[in-house]
């Protein structure tokens, strides 16, 4: 499998995906600022709480790397998964002596590994200037602890894990109908619903490990679906 | 001595939606032989091509490559073959070396011959250029090297001379010629060029609307019809069945 993905990795250029991650980073890490600052932009506000404590405003952005990275992962496995299985590149694919499951299980980790550890490395970067510039010159009026600071990870962590199943769940949907549109639909789709219903969950990590475990369940059925599909796929 | 046969079909049937588009196709090839398979637009060539490498599956028939049941272990079938199926296609950002690298990688196979592979299907000069930026009859070599350069036993090839120029055509025919001879590799393939299968054909099998209506030696068609191949194959896939 190891091999698979280096050979993946080797004929895929994952550079414009390097540059999206950066690019959503540094807009993240803005957004988490102006988020800091909206209470002291109108003190007399008083419905602010979600944007005066470090869990809520880790919480938040949290959920929006997770938007931002289930769609880049649709977008990821629209260009290495859907439209090398369209048409007639299969044929490249399966003329090779490598178990056909075996290839597209490759090519799901490799998306599913890079969207899970961009998000974690985008996410630390953000989180680590963030709360930096907080211990010298806090914005926010909450009291930056450890606690808030491992909750931070744990958050982050769980979320990335999200990003990346949902992905696969919208690869399923996807790769269904053999089309790049209906897969960053899909994407967009599910992002957005659990964007809205995690809000609810935004200070409770249990409520993102139980769409965890609804989520991998959901990939696990995708996953094995897929690799049903590509067995008795003709070209 | 018993005949070796390479590749064998035996009452091979293939359905798309109901219809059927192969039907009744039996055919056989010999080890060290070239075979040249004939037939008009749609008869049904390229999808024997593909049942042969499990690309499709047979609606009912036997399937034998290189002594394999191709629909048991197609893997083992793939590892030994090379083929060139349809308009070939390509990683277009990497160059002609990068994708024959990446192609022995695929096939497990270190140390193959990938410069000598190049000298030998004219591309010896591409240098770093990408794929992107080559000819047609610069990616139709390239496809070629790609399905000889891990040495395989037999060579599946749809129209393998399609889109190169006279000389390429000549090198490519004294290519395949030489494989065989030097290699003792097998080479089933399919063409429109008339006179280029007259030339390396040891055998020819012509299939109408899916079905090999007759197996012959390039010298049986000579002796029967003295203007050439060409009388042969009008009469033959225009409803004239010959019977041997």
């Amino acid at each position: 499998m190891n091999k698979l993905i280096s050979l993946e990795l080797k004929r895929n250029s994952l550079r414009s995906y390097h540059t999206g991650v950066f690019i959503s980073g540094a807009l993240m890490l803005g957004l988490l600022y102006l988020l800091a600052v909206i209470p002291k932009l109108d003190p007399s506000e008083t419905d602010l709480e979600m944007f005066m404590s470090y869990r809520s405003l880790t919480g938040l952005t949290n959920i929006m790397l997770m938007v931002i990275f289930t769609i880049l992962s649709a977008v990821m496995s629209s260009k290495f998964i859907i439209e090398e299985y369209a048409g007639k590149r299969a044929i490249l694919l399966f003329s090779y002596p490598v178990s056909r499951q075996n290839v597209l299980s490759a090519k799901m980790c490799m998306v599913f590994l890079y969207t899970v550890i961009a998000m974690c490395l985008c996410g630390t970067v953000i989180f680590g200037i963030f709360f930096g510039t907080e211990s010298l010159f806090p914005i926010c009026s909450d009291t930056l602890t450890f606690p808030a600071i491992l909750y931070c990870s744990f958050s982050l962590i769980s979320y990335s894990l999200l990003a990346g199943v949902w992905g696969i769940v919208a690869l399923w949907i996807g790769f269904g109908r053999q089309s790049v549109t209906v897969t960053i639909v899909a994407a967009v789709i599910i992002a957005i619903v659990m964007c809205q219903i995690m809000a609810m969950t935004l200070n409770y990590l249990v409520g993102a490990a139980l769409f965890l475990v609804i989520g991998s369940a959901a990939a696990a059925i995708a996953w094995t679906d897929l690799k049903r599909n590509i067995a008795n796929m003709e070209v | 001595m018993q005949t070796e046969f390479v590749v064998q079909t035996k009452n091979l049937c293939k359905a798309f939606a109901g219809k059927e588009v192969i039907h009744d196709c039996t055919m056989s090839v010999e080890r060290g032989t070239i075979y040249g398979f004939l037939g008009k637009n749609g008869a049904g060539k390229t999808t024997v091509f593909k049942i042969l490498l499990e690309l499709l599956k047979p609606t009912m028939g036997e399937v034998s490559v290189l002594g394999v049941d191709s629909s048991k272990n197609n893997l083992e079938v793939l590892r030994r073959t090379g083929s060139l199926i349809e308009t070939p296609i390509f990683y277009e950002h990497l160059s002609a070396r990068e994708n024959l690298q990446l192609h022995l990688d695929y096939m497990e196979m270190n140390g193959g011959e990938i410069a000598e592979t190049l000298k030998m299907v004219g591309l010896s000069n591409v240098g770093t250029q990408a794929v992107s930026t080559f000819s047609l009859g610069m990616r139709q070599r390239l496809a070629i090297a790609r399905a000889i350069v891990h040495k395989p036993e037999l060579l599946i090839l749809d129209e393998p001379v399609n889109g190169l120029d006279p000389v390429g055509i000549k090198e490519m025919r004294e290519l395949f010629c030489d494989l065989v001879k030097r290699q003792k590799i097998t080479i089933l393939l399919s063409s429109h060029i008339l006179s280029e299968i007259d030339k390396i054909a040891d055998r020819i099998g012509v299939i109408v609307n899916g079905n090999v209506v007759q197996e012959i030696s390039p010298q049986e068609i000579k002796e029967k019809y003295p203007n050439g191949l060409e009388d042969y194959f009008m009469e033959i896939t225009n409803g004239g069945t010959y019977n041997e």
